[in-house]
Parts: structure tokens; C-alpha cells; sequence
């Protein structure tokens, strides 16, 4: 409950919180400043009105009790008419003897309104009592009208009617006056709360007030500025990161490929390597699987390498793999065939969609290209002719095959190729 | 029968209840004046009356008596009853009620009493008029008559509340 109540005073705007505590301390100022005043004058009036009366008695009674005492009844009776006609105020006057029998009276008695003593100024009463012997000699009662009282009250009233009037039209007045002050805070906000830095659209221009309002006017059109400004640097260096972001993921890019390339390639002869021939030999085996087409293999190797390496040294030997891998590189003339160094001086051929003869016919092109090729000539020294043997392999794979076995077989017809003399092509 | 015999006599009529009234406030101008300060034990007043009006002393002492039988402000009232001639008895009064007289005896009283510091007061307003201090007025209404000249003239108070109930001698006013 205390929690909602707290959010619901947070969520009200501070013009209303405004408006409406000054209302409320002011009509309760005012209210409270006039029920005081209010009462003190009437508290005033009464006390006047009760001493007035008290005196009026006080006095009337000494002179009533002697002319009693003189047996100047007349004179008490022209008395109490004089008196009665110098206090407009008096309505009623009773005089009673000792034994309480009425002897004077003036005005009419009104038993209801003078039973009903307001604020004891309404009915005054006290005994007459003889000064020189102690006796009571009677009783005189005297009966007020209220009129002046009400005619207090209701002057009382219309005052404190003005009063509110009046405190009502300042409070208007005042109410307008705020309500201005927080337009021009109000527009200020809802410009600040507009304002986009890289539109720069803030369009208000400094203010000539010097009070608090023209200060944080004047303040915010500073902030804006300066936001402007390092918007603008900001925006430089953002460029300038983008730049140098684009560039660097471009030699990111270009290294990954690089990379990329490095680890599928063969450092040496530049072709693919072992890891990336069983990658390529494996999705060959499947789609040749899936089309049911003949996939070849060629394992070929050089002939006599460890006598070269040998006799010419390990550059020598890896000169002469270069040139023949550049060879073999350049004999296959379809996309989808493939070469890569299986190991050491031996390459393998994947040959997608083509039966042992075609094969065999690439590896007779290879080895016619090796012996047309010039000599190879290392460090001015020109090396021994170059041979290779090859191992052909071929099926068309199916569930029952592995693709593991069409590699052993070619190998195998590799391994033959060797024990029958080098430079020869055996088909498995 | 007896107003004739009283012309005759050169006697005054008085009033019953006038003289009542007299008996009401005699005792009182006394206390409620500076000659409650001469009280010692008792209060005394003195009744000037010619021989002629004696009974009518009486008569006005017996109201007076009737009226404070016991006495006023615990002082009893004790009666001087004189005639013109033996004035000096009433020496030790506080208050002379003077009855109607020749004039020369009214001047002689007056001024014998206001020697005495004596509070006057006379049965006859008119007497105001040979400088008596107290009468009654008797007009539509009854009110003490008193004669303020001759009052602060023998330095005598009254008590301010006695002047409100009174009606103010002026000279040539009557």
C-alpha cells in the first residue's frame, strides 16, 4: 500500500507536486490563520460584550438596591427606563422584590431565547443586596439581544469568504505563473529528448533570463554543444576504426585462406597433401557410391629417389619432386581429377567417373611427359633421367566395398610395378 | 378642625409618607458620608422642631426606630429632640432633621450646624435655599435634593453612588 502510494507520488510531475503543496499550505495557512483570527475576535466580542454587561449590572444594582433601600421605588422604575433607553442593546429587565414578586419590568420576555444563554452575553442576573445592612432587597435580571453578535458573525463570515476569494485568485495567478515557468521546461525537455547528436537538431537558441530557468536553458544549450563536438570526434574515430576494422578482417580473411590452404597443401611441391586426399578421396568414394560410377585410382612413385638423394643430396631430390609434381599437375586436365603427395617421393591420382583405361592411358601421358622433359639441371649440374612406376586401381563403389581397399590395391599394383623393374604401369 | 388650629398655630403639615421616606434616608446619608468618620459608639441625630411640632419629632423618631430597630451598621441611633432655642444640645450629632421654623431660626440653625460640621437636612426643600445640605425633591418622582454648595462648603463627602440616586440643588432653579 505505503509502496504503491510512494510510486504513485514518484509518477506525478513536479509542476503538480508544486501546484498543488502550495495550494494545499496556503488554503490551510490562510484557513487556519483565519479560524484563529476568527476566534480571538470573537472570543474579543464576547469577553466585551460579557465585561459590558457585568459592569452595566455591577452598576445598576448598587443604585436600584439603595433607592430600594429609600423606598424611592419611582425613582428605580424612571431609572431603569433611562437605562433601558441608553443601552440599545437590552430587550428585557426585571426587577423582583425580596419576596421575588415582579416589580418592574421593561420589554417583552422571550422565555425560549433567554433560557438558551449564549456565551453568557445574552442574560445577566444578580441580587440587590443592601450595602449598609447585608440585606438582599431583590433580584434584576437583565435580557441582551444578540444582534450585534450575529451581526459579528456574519461580518466574520464574509470577510473570510473575501479572504478565500482573494487567496483564490492569487493562487490562480500563481498557478498560471508556474505553469509558464514549466512550458519553457517543458520545451526544453522535449527538445533534449529530441535532440539526436548526429542530426545535431537541437534548434533552441541561448536564452536572455537570468533566473534558475535561463541558467539550465543556458546549460543545456552548452552540454548540446559539447556533445556535438565529441559526437564529431567520435564519429572520426568510428570511421577511422571502420577503415582499419575492414582492413584488418580482409588480412584476417587472407591469412585463414592461407592457412587454410597451408594445411590441405604440400609445402614442397605445392599440391595437395595426404590429409586432404583422404578428405577428397572419401566424398569421391560417396558420390561415385551414390551415382554408382567408376572412381580410379593412381599410386605412382619415383624411381631409384634414394639413389638420387644420395648421390645429388636432399635439395637435388626435392628439385627434382617439384618438377615432377609441377609434371603430374599439369597432365590432368579435368576438374574433378586430383593429385596429392601421398608420402616421401609417391603421389596419388583420384580419377572420379573413369575406368582403368583412362587411367592407364594418363598415367602412359605422364610418363611420355617426364622422358620428354628437359633435364633436370641442379645447382649446373644435370641430374639423371627421371622414371616413375604406377599402380592402377579401379571399381565402382557400393555398400560392400571399402574405400580403403581400392588405395591397397592400387598400392599393391604400385608394390608389383617395382618388383617388375620400375617404369611400368600395373593395373590391380 | 386640626388644620385650622394649626394655621391658627402658625403650625406645618407634614407628610406621613414623605416623613417616612425622611426616616429611610437619614440614617444613611450618615453612614454613606465623611460623618460615619464621627461615630464613636453610636449615631446620633438631632430633630430641630418648634415646640409646635413636637409630636411630629416624635412621630418621625418612632419611623426612624421602626425602620432600624437595630440601628444601622451595628451602631444603635440615638435621638436628640430639640427645640430651635436649645440648638447647642445637638453639638455632638452627626445629622440635624430640621422641621419647618421662622426663617431667622433656619438662618441661626444653619449656621450653627454647618459651625458643627453637622450634615443638614430639612422636611421643606425651600430650605435648600437658607443653605440647608439635604431635603427631598418631590416631583413626578422622589429623589434626595441635596445642595452640593453648601456640602463641599462644610467639607462634607458623600458617597459617590448617593449622588447618582439624588437630584442636584442649583440655586435659582427651584
Amino acid at each position: 500500500m505505503i509502496f504503491n502510494i510512494k510510486k504513485l507520488i514518484r509518477s506525478i510531475s513536479i509542476e503538480i507536486k508544486t501546484i498543488i503543496g502550495i495550494i494545499l499550505f496556503t488554503i490551510l495557512l490562510v484557513g487556519l490563520e483565519r479560524y484563529q483570527l476568527s476566534q480571538n475576535i470573537i472570543e474579543q466580542f464576547i469577553e466585551s460584550k460579557r465585561s459590558k454587561n457585568r459592569l452595566l449590572i455591577d452598576t445598576i444594582t448598587p443604585i436600584i438596591g439603595l433607592n430600594i433601600s429609600l423606598g424611592l421605588d419611582n425613582s428605580n422604575k424612571e431609572y431603569l427606563n433611562y437605562i433601558a433607553r441608553q443601552n440599545l442593546d437590552l430587550e428585557y429587565i426585571e426587577l423582583l422584590d425580596s419576596d421575588n414578586k415582579l416589580s418592574y419590568s421593561y420589554g417583552e420576555k422571550y422565555e425560549d431565547k433567554h433560557h438558551s444563554e449564549k456565551f453568557g452575553i445574552n442574560f445577566c442576573n444578580k441580587s440587590i443586596v443592601d450595602s449598609i445592612t447585608g440585606e438582599t432587597l431583590g433580584n434584576v435580571t437583565l435580557h441582551f439581544s444578540d444582534k450585534d453578535y450575529q451581526i459579528l458573525l456574519s461580518k466574520n463570515r464574509e470577510t473570510t469568504l473575501k479572504i478565500f476569494f482573494i487567496t483564490f485568485i492569487l493562487l490562480s495567478i500563481f498557478v498560471i505563473l508556474i505553469k509558464k515557468e514549466f512550458k519553457h521546461l517543458k520545451k526544453l525537455s522535449e527538445n533534449v529528448l529530441a535532440y539526436n547528436p548526429k542530426l545535431n537538431n537541437f534548434t533552441l537558441t541561448p536564452s536572455q533570463r537570468l533566473d534558475e530557468v535561463g541558467v539550465i536553458h543556458n546549460a543545456i544549450i552548452s552540454m548540446v554543444g559539447k556533445i556535438a563536438t565529441h559526437t564529431k570526434i567520435l564519429d572520426e574515430i568510428n570511421l577511422s576504426l571502420e577503415d582499419k576494422i575492414k582492413k584488418r578482417t580482409k588480412e584476417l580473411e587472407e591469412a585463414n585462406k592461407k592457412l587454410q590452404a597451408l594445411s590441405v597443401t604440400d609445402e614442397l611441391t605445392q599440391l595437395s597433401n595426404r590429409r586432404y586426399f583422404e578428405e577428397y578421396f572419401q566424398k569421391s568414394w560417396e558420390l561415385a557410391k551414390r551415382n554408382n560410377i567408376e572412381i580410379s585410382i593412381i599410386m605412382c612413385d619415383i624411381d631409384y629417389f634414394k639413389r638420387i638423394n644420395d648421390t645429388y643430396g636432399h635439395l637435388a631430390g626435392d628439385f627434382i619432386l617439384e618438377n615432377i609434381a609441377q609434371i603430374l599437375k599439369k597432365s590432368l586436365k579435368r576438374n574433378t581429377d586430383f593429385i596429392a603427395r601421398y608420402g616421401g617421393e609417391e603421389f596419388v591420382i583420384v580419377m572420379y567417373d573413369t575406368n582403368i583405361d583412362l587411367a592407364k592411358e594418363l598415367c602412359i601421358k605422364i610418363q611420355n611427359s617426364i622422358k620428354n622433359a628437359d633435364s633436370f639441371i641442379f645447382q649446373g649440374i644435370v641430374l639423371e633421367a627421371v622414371t616413375m612406376s604406377f599402380g592402377i586401381s579401379s571399381t565402382i563403389p557400393n555398400i560392400n566395398k571399402n574405400s580403403k581397399e581400392l588405395i591397397e590395391n592400387a598400392d599393391l599394383a604400385l608394390y608389383k610395378a617395382k618388383k617388375n623393374g620400375r617404369d611400368c604401369i600395373i593395373v590391380f | 378642625m386640626f388644620l385650622i388650629i394649626g394655621i391658627i398655630l402658625d403650625a406645618s403639615t407634614y407628610d406621613e409618607d414623605v416623613l417616612n421616606i425622611f426616616s429611610k434616608i437619614a440614617p444613611r446619608f450618615i453612614i454613606m458620608s465623611s460623618q460615619k468618620n464621627k461615630i464613636e459608639t453610636e449615631i446620633k441625630i438631632c430633630v430641630l422642631h418648634d415646640k409646635i411640632d413636637e409630636r411630629v419629632a416624635l412621630s418621625f423618631i418612632d419611623k426612624i426606630n421602626t425602620n432600624y430597630p437595630d440601628g444601622i451598621k451595628n451602631y444603635p441611633i440615638k435621638f436628640i429632640s430639640s427645640s430651635y432655642f436649645n440648638i447647642g444640645e445637638c453639638k455632638t450629632a452627626q445629622l440635624a432633621f430640621i422641621f419647618n421654623s421662622d426663617r431667622n431660626n433656619i438662618k441661626e440653625a444653619v449656621l450653627y450646624l454647618n459651625r458643627q460640621n453637622i450634615l443638614s437636612m430639612s422636611y421643606e426643600e425651600e430650605l435648600l435655599d437658607y443653605g440647608v445640605q439635604i431635603s427631598l425633591f418631590i416631583g413626578r418622582k422622589v429623589l434626595p435634593y441635596i445642595n452640593m454648595k453648601a456640602i463641599t462648603e462644610n467639607k462634607i463627602e458623600l458617597d459617590n453612588i448617593l449622588l447618582r440616586v439624588s437630584k442636584i440643588y442649583k440655586e435659582h432653579e427651584r
